[in-house]
């Protein structure tokens, strides 16, 4: 049983990974045009992605965009899943729907009303409207992977710290918090993932400040370039990367709270 | 929201924490209540207000020009390929959202349940990585696989099998659906699942439940939220993704989403593209507030009675 | 009087958006630790903004101008020309200095009063063919207002291994059962559905009238049970590739080209009811404050290396209005200039052009695009 289980595991990750590992063996194929059976190994597209500044320059900005919108959007999602979930207060509904609402809306119309929007402000251009259009964006992820937190912590968690005698503050840092930690982690990862995937508003506000996902649509959407496979597997790999380093640090910190349990 | 007044859910005991200063707590709830209105209300309403105007605005020599007409709701209601359209991207996004949900418990029923906490993170970042490789690149890729002498048929055909074909058509429109929504439907699960309290499992099993009665009595009901929240999300994403439908199904035939570019295409008509947004907008929006309300209205009401 | 208020309005309002703008920057400074988010773009001479198609900008195209100038080209590249026109619309004036468009798109910018006139003489208009002189879609009212950059054609692309040349002489091809589910279709309605009514015997295929739009209509729909899908370029390249489309219409060697280059068997045809045209040409935006140096650009762009470099650049191939780059290129790089159809021999493209059989693309004339683009959503819905 366990084995059928984890065989069924095994299965759905390669679901997953199949595209992965697939464009990480294109990028070395010689072809232009990804084709079977495979030609001869080459990493031309990686030497042509390098020889282009553009491309670290793009992952520059997309890094930048990526920490900052990920920071602040989870920290307004948080907050506002909080006041869903603590409070009862006129016009919750609303508040909710607009936290909700952006990613219900195409990324084309999304990607010309902010334009149109952001440049009558002066707001458009540059690296800072990308940030504006995608905390818009990724807050309603963050404020549902809190929400989903909260909805399972026990309720007298919080009322024993205010027995206690501790404010809202007080409670926040010492019990929420920590209760949240897991998905304030996992909302800071999934922003910076959408953000870092994104394109087409980007493509709109960012002006002349190319990220590496607009870069991306314009080596594929017209070009059909295999560098794309070449800069996808550079992103894997950083990613998978940053995921052994996550492991280590979340190892020990459990480790340490094991300990203190 | 100063003015609003604030009344805490849950029990009486929560009260006796309300000891502390009104300007403190008023303090309090600017700072975590507060930054969703001003950056939602500073960068979000106005576009969005702008989006619902403009369907009422004319298109004249290509260019946008204010106006109020109706023409452009009529032109797209009355249009059958905008109506096939809208079902053919319901059941997309549904089928999507079903599958993924089925195939993504027994998933997260493993790693949140029956296996070691590490194996459990090492499972929870593996499903964040995908997120990190582009979404347009894999679809690509996947285009390339499931093509008529792609890599699968290839596969199949040492088996003699096929050709299938498995582009151009729904089935390539899941997939890519699937690909898109498949780790965060998987994550929202094992969070949700990870969070039971094992004591509800160990009574369970104490009771005489075996491990399919456990899942169908015990998990199911515990993870309620998270599966429905996920599946919600997977059908928002789903129904408004534009990547998979033109690359993995051909835009053979088109969703909404496609029909939004043909819109821009066909005669820079903002406006209409507009008018299928608020369609989307409105459809999505009825969807997630009844998710929303069968997810936290249920537990709220729990809460209260205990 | 009213000049000083409308000045301190503007000024006024320049602050708030500083504010904002500071604002946002701090939040970000606060949340990154970093010392600057917005980088302002200097407006020397050094610097040039361009919004260009996709892949216009690398610098197996661009390299030796910046180089040999030292001007800095910021890029925005663009795949669809609507989107070009929301973002030159959108973006506030001077965030452009040059814009390369596709010919039709020339039309509606200059009806938006967003280009500079240009002056012949500054631009090497003599080693063009003399056909390119004084194209139509580029003047108006007596004025210079873009140039022809590249340009191509939208016939047949075909697999060899599975059709043959004579197959491919006629629009034809599209409605035979060799071609069942193997019948690629663009996703832009306006070269598919020209070259569908060239097929119907249209000399100029998108001045038709209600009548003959109706029978286009039809005769359109009654392509369906043949097509596999509608696909942008890279689902036009993958399927020509993989075997998932053995013909394509609306398409030329400038995509073609780019798969021979790949060892595939792959080409294109003008049929005998003719191609679709397509051009692309650079202009320079109204009242730019680097004229200079857009000059610079556009002259690099209808120069011979810059024209060289257009016709073989890796992201698609391009014929090109330089007669002299074509006389370059035949003696630099004959094979590439094969794949082009630019050969000394009778039956190059400039002589198929010359037949008439090369039909400039346009807008409908006595429809509206919508109408079009409706009659194509409805064959996709069938």
């Amino acid at each position: 049983m366990r084995f059928l289980l984890r065989f069924y595991v095994a299965i759905v990750f390669v679901f997953i990974f199949a595209p992965i590992v697939v464009s990480f063996v294109f990028s070395f194929s010689e072809n232009r045009f990804p084709t079977l059976p495979l030609t001869a190994f080459s990493t031309i597209w990686y030497e042509k992605v390098l020889a282009e500044p553009v491309f670290l320059e793009s992952f520059r900005r997309s890094l930048i965009v990526a920490s900052v919108t990920s920071v602040l959007s989870t920290f307004i999602g948080f907050g506002a899943a909080y006041m869903d979930y603590r409070y009862r207060f006129f016009g919750q509904k609303f508040y909710v729907a607009i936290g909700m609402i952006p990613p219900m809306i195409p990324v084309l119309i999304l990607g010309v009303a902010m334009l149109i929007f952001l440049s009558q402000v002066g707001l458009s251009g540059g690296l800072h409207s990308v940030i504006i259009a995608h905390v818009v964006l990724c807050t309603p992820f963050a404020m549902a992977l809190v929400r989903l937190k909260l909805s399972q912590m026990p309720d007298n968690l919080e009322a024993a710290a205010w027995n206690l005698g501790a404010n809202e503050w007080r409670s926040m840092r010492m019990v929420v918090v920590p209760f949240c930690w897991p998905a304030i982690l996992a909302a800071i990862f999934i922003t910076a993932a959408i953000s870092l995937d994104e394109f087409a508003i980007a493509w709109f506000v960012s002006g002349l400040e190319e990220t590496l996902p607009v870069r991306v649509l314009n080596l594929v959407a017209r070009q059909s370039s295999p560098s794309v496979n070449a800069i996808g597997s550079f992103t894997f790999t950083l990613s998978l990367t940053l995921v052994v380093l996550a492991q280590v640090v979340l190892v020990a910190n459990q480790r340490r709270g094991e300990k203190k349990a | 929201m100063a003015k609003t007044k604030l009344d805490r859910a849950g029990g009486g005991a929560l009260e006796t924490g309300r000891a502390s200063g009104s300007a403190s707590r008023r303090a309090f709830i600017g700072v975590f209540g507060g930054p969703l209105v001003f950056w939602q209300g500073l960068f979000f309403v106005a576009p969005l207000i702008f989006m619902f105007v403009m369907t009422f605005w004319a298109v004249r020599n290509y260019q946008l020009s204010a106006d109020f007409t109706l023409a452009n709701w009529q032109a797209i209601l009355a249009a059958d390929y905008a109506w096939d359209a809208y079902l053919r991207s319901a059941l997309g996004a549904g089928l999507a959202a079903g599958i993924a949900t089925v195939v993504a418990f027994p998933c997260a029923y493993y790693l949140g349940l029956k296996t070691t906490p590490r194996v459990r993170i090492l499972g929870a970042c593996l499903i964040m990585a995908p997120f990190f490789t582009s979404f347009l690149v894999r679809t690509y890729t996947w285009r390339t696989m499931l093509g008529d002498e792609g890599v699968l048929n290839a596969m199949l055909g040492w088996l003699g099998l096929g050709p299938f074909q498995m582009i151009n058509n729904l089935f390539g429109s899941v997939v890519g659906y699937l690909t898109l929504v498949m780790p965060l439907v998987l994550l929202l699960q094992l969070f949700s699942i990870s969070g039971i309290d094992r004591r509800l499992i160990e009574a369970a099993h104490n009771l005489g439940c075996n491990p399919f009665q456990t899942v169908f009595r015990v998990i199911i009901p515990g993870a309620r939220n998270g599966i429905v929240l996920a599946a919600t999300f997977a059908f928002v994403l789903s129904f408004g993704d534009l990547i998979s439908p033109q690359v993995l199904g051909g835009s053979n035939p088109p969703t909404l989403s496609i029909l939004i570019v043909d819109q821009v295409r066909g005669g820079l008509q903002w406006p209409r593209a507009s008018v299928i947004a608020v369609m989307m907008v409105v459809t999505l929006g009825v969807l997630v507030s009844l998710a929303m309300a069968f997810v936290y209205g249920g537990s709220t009401k729990r809460a209260k009675r205990a | 009087m009213t000049k000083s208020m409308k000045k301190s309005k503007l000024s006024s309002k320049r602050t708030r958006r500083s504010f904002l703008k500071n604002g946002i920057a701090g939040a970000g400074v606060l949340a990154l630790g970093a010392p600057t988010i917005i980088r302002k773009v200097e407006a020397n001479d050094k610097v040039l903004n361009w919004l260009t198609y996709s892949g216009h900008s690398a610098d197996e195209v661009i390299g030796p101008f910046k180089d040999a100038t030292g001007i800095t080209v910021n890029a925005k590249e663009y795949a669809d020309g609507e989107k070009m026109l929301a973002l030159i619309h959108g973006s506030p004036p001077g965030t452009f200095d040059v814009v390369t468009s596709d010919a039709p798109y020339v039309e509606l910018l200059v009806q938006s009063g967003l280009l500079q006139p240009m002056n012949p003489d500054d631009y090497p208009l003599d080693s063009f063919f003399e056909e390119f002189w004084n194209w139509e879609q580029h003047w108006f009212d007596g004025q210079l207002m873009a140039l022809m950059t590249s340009w191509g054609y939208n016939g047949l692309a075909y697999n060899s291994e599975k059709l043959s040349a004579e197959d491919v002489s006629s629009y034809d091809i599209m409605w035979s059962p060799e071609v069942k589910g193997k019948l690629g279709m663009r996703d832009w309605y306006l070269p598919v559905m020209g070259c569908v009514s060239a097929s119907m015997g249209h000399k100029d295929p998108y001045n038709i009238d209600d009548a003959q739009f109706q029978a286009l209509k039809e005769h359109m729909f009654t392509l369906k049970p043949n097509v596999a899908g509608f696909w942008n370029f890279a689902g036009v390249f993958d399927s020509l590739a993989n075997g998932g489309a053995y013909v394509i219409p609306g398409c030329g060697d400038w995509i073609t080209g780019l798969l021979q280059r790949a060892n595939h068997r792959i080409e294109s045809a003008v049929p005998k009811e003719g191609a679709i045209m397509w051009t692309e040409s650079v202009s320079i935006i109204k009242d730019t404050p680097r004229l200079d140096a857009a000059k610079e650009l556009v002259r690099y762009l209808t120069g011979v290396e810059g024209q060289t470099r257009l016709m073989t650049k890796s992201s698609y191939m391009a014929n090109g209005p330089s007669e002299a780059a074509w006389k370059h290129l035949v003696e630099t790089n004959p094979e590439e200039a094969k794949m082009l159809h630019m050969t000394s021999e009778a039956d190059n493209i400039m002589a198929v052009l010359r037949s008439g059989r090369i039909i400039p693309r346009r807008l409908p004339k006595n429809q509206s695009m919508e109408s079009w683009q409706e009659a194509y959503t409805q064959f996709q819905n069938l």
